[in-house]
């Protein structure tokens, strides 16, 4: 009866990795120029970056996606199931990631900005050479706590009737009256945390000075 | 030749240094003695462009250093700076950290600036830390290379910021004979210190900070 459900939840699977895929590969870079905004920015780019994370930080995900889906079309955005999906995590995980970014960068000490100077080296390739592999390599752990955040926050779309592959489960589970398609579920959860852990330790210890 | 004219800068309201002239040659070494507070790193920091003062001129050969905007490049490239803390760049290796300036900035070919490096480390005795990490080196290699770093940009003066603070005596006075063997070829040095016994030891002149205030 298992094998039945698979193809739905195979595809379910597929839609989370996309999902999953796509938000990173936006919010990442997304959240870094959030973060030099936030701390280098001019004042009202700054207060209106702080507003933005309390928000995003304040309100539950459900309730942004419920946002975005259901409330942008009142003011003639309208999105797809998909897009809105995407768009609202992005905006949600580069909230997270500024925050942590801005903290990688104020952590490192001021001597090496001042270092930069004295040998005549510009801000931006300064920040490219020396600064932001700091950044990256103190960071990183934070990071890789949201990335696996994010694996298991995609299970929200349900909300939006997207068929990502915990409510794959469920139907399975339901027609089945089973447990079964849900212990898969999860097995599928970890398999593919288990792979993005080992990549992450990879990147880490890369970056281990 | 380094003219310092006139020097003042206020701190908190008060003078920290004020009225303040000093010349230094080339192939010299001035020590700046005194105690902490006195505005010794203040002054060091006015010298590198990381502070401006508030009245004075600082001229290198007859040029100024702060009618142009502070941080231009070529001059700020005349006047060396090690500081206390070194401030090596982590990420990169020692052969790094000496050639990131001169290629970033085009002044030198990547196989030219290592060439140049390895010239220098070679002189400070640290050329078998070629690959190494600032992490995995000792604080008196560390030193080495932030002045080798210094050295790349070819300085017409260099800065020294309490260089003995975590030498030994013994590496201390490896260091003096080395800062001697460096001002040969055509540097001028500053540094300051509290260590009078070294300060007298390797240098041709002695300042009070004191007269940073003219007393």
């Amino acid at each position: 009866m298992l094998w039945s459900a698979l193809p739905s939840i195979i595809s379910g699977l597929e839609l989370t990795l996309k999902l999953f895929g796509l938000v990173l590969l936006l919010s990442l870079p997304l959240g870094l120029a959030v973060a030099v905004l936030k701390v280098y920015g001019p004042k009202l780019i700054q207060g209106v970056i702080t507003l933005y994370i309390y928000v995003m930080r304040g309100t539950p995900l459900l309730l942004q996606l419920m946002f975005v889906f259901f409330g942008l079309p009142y003011i003639g955005l309208t999105l797809d199931r998909f897009p809105a999906a995407v768009f609202a995590f992005v905006l949600n995980y580069a909230a997270y990631f500024a925050e942590i970014f801005r903290g990688g960068m104020v952590g490192v000490p001021n001597g090496q900005f001042e270092a930069l100077k004295v040998l005549g080296i510009s801000h931006f390739k300064g920040y490219q050479k020396v600064i932001f592999p700091q950044v990256l390599k103190t960071t990183l752990p934070s990071i890789g706590n949201e990335v696996l955040a994010l694996v298991k926050d995609t299970s929200l779309v349900y909300i939006l009737g997207l068929g990502e592959v915990l409510r794959a489960g469920q139907i399975a589970a339901n027609r089945y009256a089973s447990l079964l398609p849900f212990i898969f579920v999860g097995i599928l959860y970890l398999a593919v945390t288990g792979v993005i852990s080992y990549m992450l330790n990879k990147i880490e210890k890369q970056y281990q000075i | 030749m380094l003219k310092i004219e006139h020097l003042g800068k206020k701190m908190n309201g008060s003078d920290l240094i004020k009225d303040f002239s000093l010349t230094v040659q080339k192939k010299e070494i001035v020590s700046i003695v005194g105690e902490s507070g006195s505005g010794k790193t203040t002054f060091i920091r006015l010298l590198n462009q990381l502070d401006v003062p508030d009245e004075g001129q600082i001229k290198l050969d007859d040029d100024e250093l702060f009618t142009s905007q502070a941080g231009d490049r070529k001059i700020n490239k005349k006047i060396g700076l090690v500081f206390q803390d070194f401030q090596l760049f982590p990420n990169l290796t020692v052969i790094e950290n000496l050639t990131l300036s001169p290629v970033l900035n085009k002044d030198l070919t990547r196989e030219e600036a290592e060439t140049k490096a390895e010239e220098l480390l070679l002189k400070l005795a640290i050329s078998d830390k070629r690959e190494a990490y600032p992490k995995a080196l000792s604080g008196g290699q560390k030193q080495r290379v932030a002045i080798a770093r210094a050295l790349m940009l070819e300085p017409q003066i260099l800065c020294l910021d309490e260089p003995t603070s975590a030498l030994d005596h013994e590496t201390a006075n490896r260091f003096g004979e080395l800062l001697v063997s460096i001002i040969k070829d055509d540097v001028g040095v500053i540094m300051i210190t509290h260590d009078l016994g070294f300060a007298e030891k390797f240098s041709d002149r002695i300042i009070s900070s004191r007269q940073f205030l003219n007393q």
